[in-house]
């Protein structure tokens, strides 16, 4: 069956924007899949993508770390009943394709000319929402693993840190382990990976995005798959497995570097997610930031996000460099002087600048894609950033803060002892 | 491997979805005021470009870094605003909006992006800075220091070094083929008096444009024609770049730096936008870059494929650049690739199921590389400047849409015979970085 249903209308879900920015609708899909679509005018270009709700580590008591990669990747790979690979449809069709594994979801996405968005989504839906796995798809997806292994030891020190970081402040589950990395132990099998595959590639498990220059009328492109339904797996809560002493970890790697991470509020705290955002933005924007400000003339690099999870978020900073210990005493005392409230002038200012971030960093397709799939699949669509720009709850959240309460969200979150970890050059 | 060329230009067309108008095109250009803009009625955001003469090409070899100083001064000009004085860039940060620099081989391009409020206070800050940048000794300090940050990590890049070789050589006598950030050296020494001739030299009202995207209205482009309007008069002086065509047998270079592998490119010269060949050659990058395509899953960035292409459109004369690192050129396995690929199309058509696989990638390339507010912005600019006003980037889509093995074979021949060869070693003994 490949008609769509369109409960937008019905349900009253049209997000109207501010401006003539078009509505976001959220349609019901054959098979089951939520689709959220964006209209977004510009360049002729369609981002198409599926998020999965899927551990990263697999379902079962057993962590199999990096299955969720590995099968993502495996099933892009194998010939599927369509004829071509995913990954070559993509290419054939001037586009981009990418997988992207998070501890708790996999994004697999496309950015195509529009004149090939539905053709891709057709295929996309297609080949993950009836997986077909094969051993030389699996093969060559172990190859990949092993070959961005390889690369993120030798460029991505940052990524290095990331890893550590989480397992130092989770003790367990998904959160704890490198979404990306196999276990060195024991590789999983192809039956393992078609279990996964099986239960996480479901059409009714995932949310198709489709951006720019689509509209609703594209979806109708997703074909249902399997179609034996079942309920969605809902977005984790991974409290519980927050150490409660967050640890201390070394990593070696191609420089030096180290890193904090705390553990922040969850996805339904919008005010207090949106004031970490902030701070992030404020402190360590790449460009902006009152702290890369201070480091420009020094060999570092500096990384730092609050990355939105369904609960807890996660605050991390990273410096990596031959003189990133050098500098550790002014990202501490930067984080240390947030706890306290900016004067009204530099709040308004880093505010306006923050506005403008977010609807610079969502002014793509592909970026916009990312950000509704990642709210939707975390819990909280409606908040995405992207989704009403200024007439949105995430714009709303912006509006709200103010230094008192900013000081008070750090204070908070980031008062408390993060996990650290260090990086040690080879 | 020239049987995987073969392969790869035997492969049947993919089927394509019928396409909906609309979509496959860009906003068409519409003039507001005289200035040409896509407009994105839904956007949020606004973009407004200020070319100014004053690019690479506008350089002596005793001023090779001028133009990217100059620039990067303008960024650190100190401005009021709100109350308080501050250096330019951090000004219309505080607006909530952003300034861009970029330094090309005919102009410089002031870019500012935010709200269509945040832009018009931002353009105003511009306008000042423009008319009058502080060349005095902390303003130049602070954009020396700044610039030659970027410099090293230019340096760093080996795509840039290949393609600064390569332009040099083919601009010669210009300045257009200069590295954007120049020369650390004369970075480091340009005085006050020298930067202030540069600026008053070009920085004049009569060579400015404007083009823009995104949620732009008719304040945004008078905020814009304001802030030239503070610029002296007069027109720069006019200038014809020269270039030295690359011969049979090719010309080689070689320098050292602190790369793991060679790298190798290949410069030939190219068909300006606008010209009938245009589309044909997108399509030929196109073919060119699938050599370099592996049996990755994802896409990988071009830094990991093995063969790469760089279309230099946004000056004229153009050029384009081959490039790899040195995994498959440095053995002749991947320039033998290349050329039996070159030898076969300026020798023979492609079947025309076969080409229709080849601009469907052109396609997709152009729109990704044409995509966000300055990108596109850049582009009506482009193409105001290089005379070709109406809807020209949907003319190129179209016209891409309609190259035929002839044409492929055509430009093939007519550029593809000649060219310049630029290599990368490795040092003996790698240099740290002077941070």
């Amino acid at each position: 069956m490949r008609s769509t249903w369109r409960l937008a209308a019905a349900l009253g879900v049209l997000l109207l924007g501010a401006a003539a920015a078009p509505p976001v609708a959220t349609l019901r899909l054959a098979g089951g899949a939520t689709g959220l679509v964006r209209p977004q005018s510009g360049a002729p270009v369609a981002a198409v993508e599926l998020w999965f709700r899927a551990p990263s580590i697999g379902f079962g008591s057993t962590p199999h770390p990096g299955i969720a990669n590995l099968a993502a990747l495996a099933v892009a790979a194998s010939q599927p009943l369509t004829g071509t690979p995913l990954a070559a449809v993509v290419a054939q069709a001037g586009g981009r394709f990418g997988i992207s594994v998070y501890p708790q979801t996999v994004e697999v996405s496309a950015l195509v000319p529009a004149a090939e968005a539905a053709s891709v989504l057709r295929t996309m839906t297609a080949v993950y929402f009836t997986p077909v796995l094969s051993q030389e798809g699996l093969a060559q997806a172990l190859s990949e693993v092993s070959t961005d292994e390889r690369l993120r030891k030798i460029a991505e020190p940052e990524q290095t840190l990331r890893d550590a970081l989480f397992g130092a402040l989770f003790s367990g589950g998904a959160d704890h382990f490198s979404p990306n990395e196999l276990s060195d132990d024991e590789k999983p099998t192809l039956a393992d990976v078609k279990d996964f595959a099986t239960r996480a590639f479901r059409a009714s498990n995932a949310t198709v995005v489709l951006t720019g220059a689509v509209d609703a009328a594209t979806a109708d492109a997703a074909v249902p798959g399997r179609g034996e339904g079942g309920a969605a797996e809902p977005p984790a809560t991974v409290a519980a497995d927050l150490r409660a002493q967050p640890q201390s970890v070394t990593r070696t790697g191609p420089v030096p570097g180290f890193g904090y991470a705390w553990a922040g509020p969850p996805i339904s705290d919008e005010r207090a997610a949106t004031a970490l955002d902030f701070v992030a933005d404020y402190l360590f924007n790449p460009e902006t930031g009152a702290v890369t400000h201070q480091l420009q003339n020094l060999d570092v690099g500096l990384e730092a996000q609050y990355v939105t999870y369904h609960d807890p978020g996660v605050f991390y900073v990273e410096v990596t460099g031959s003189q990133a210990e050098a500098v550790r005493a002014k990202i501490d005392d930067a984080i240390a002087a947030m706890k306290s409230p900016l004067d009204a002038k530099a709040f308004q200012a880093a505010r306006l600048l923050f506005e403008y971030h977010v609807m610079s960093d969502v002014s793509t397709p592909l970026a916009l894609a990312d950000n509704f799939g990642w709210y939707a699949s975390e819990g909280d669509a409606a908040y995405a950033p992207g989704a009403d720009l200024d007439g949105g709850r995430y714009m709303a959240s912006v509006r709200s803060l103010t230094p008192d309460f900013v000081a008070r969200t750090v204070a908070k979150y980031l008062g408390a002892s993060p996990a650290t970890a260090r990086l040690k050059a080879k | 491997m020239i049987a995987r060329v073969f392969l790869a230009l035997l492969l049947a067309a993919v089927p394509a979805v019928p396409a909906r108008a609309a979509a496959d095109r860009y906003p068409p250009t519409t003039l507001i005021e005289d200035v040409p803009a896509q407009i994105d009625a839904d956007a949020s955001l606004a973009g407004m470009q200020i070319f100014l003469p004053a690019g690479l090409d506008r350089q002596t070899s005793a001023q090779n870094g001028f133009a990217a100083l100059v620039g990067e001064v303008v960024a650190q000009t100190p401005v009021q605003e709100d109350g308080t004085e501050m250096p330019l860039r951090d000004a219309i940060a505080a607006l909530g909006a952003n300034l861009t620099v970029t330094v090309e081989p005919e102009d410089i391009r002031y870019y500012v992006e935010g709200r269509p409020d945040a832009v018009v206070s931002a353009l105003g800050l511009l306008g000042t800075a423009l008319a009058a940048p502080d060349f005095s000794a902390t303003t130049l300090n602070l954009a020396k220091r700044s610039l030659r940050l970027r410099i090293i990590d230019a340096d760093q890049s080996p795509f840039g070094v290949v393609s600064a070789m390569l332009r040099s050589s083919y601009y010669r006598g210009s300045g257009a083929g200069y590295a954007p950030m120049g020369s650390p050296e004369i970075v480091v020494g340009a005085g006050s008096k020298a930067l202030h001739g540069f600026w008053a030299a070009n920085y004049r009202q009569g060579g400015a444009s404007l083009a823009a995207a995104g949620r732009v209205d008719a304040r945004v482009v008078r905020a814009a024609r304001s802030a030239i309007a503070e610029l002296p008069q007069g027109l720069p002086q006019p200038l014809t770049l020269q270039t030295r065509m690359p011969t049979n047998p090719p010309a080689r270079i070689i320098t050292h730096r602190d790369v793991g592998l060679p790298w190798i490119g290949i410069g030939f010269a190219a068909p300006a936008i606008g010209s009938k060949d245009f589309a044909a050659m997108l399509v030929v990058r196109a073919i060119i870059e699938s050599l370099g395509r592996t049996d990755a899953i994802v896409s990988r960035p071009a830094a990991l494929r093995p063969i790469n292409a760089a279309y230099q459109y946004d000056v004229r004369p153009a050029n384009f650049i081959i490039y790899s690192s040195g995994s498959s050129f440095g053995s002749p396995t991947g320039l033998r690739e290349i050329f039996a690929a070159t030898e076969l199309l300026s020798s023979k058509p492609l079947d025309r199921a076969v080409i229709a696989r080849y601009r469907t990638l052109a396609t997709g390339e152009f729109v990704m590389e044409n995509m966000t507010l300055e990108d596109r912005s850049a582009l009506v600019g482009l193409f105001r400047r290089f005379g070709l006003d109406g809807d020209a980037a949907n003319d190129v889509l179209g016209d891409i849409a309609a190259v035929t093995p002839a044409d492929v074979e055509r430009v093939v021949k007519k550029y593809l015979d000649k060219y310049t060869v630029a290599v990368i070693l490795p040092r003996a003994t790698k240099q740290q970085p002077q941070h």
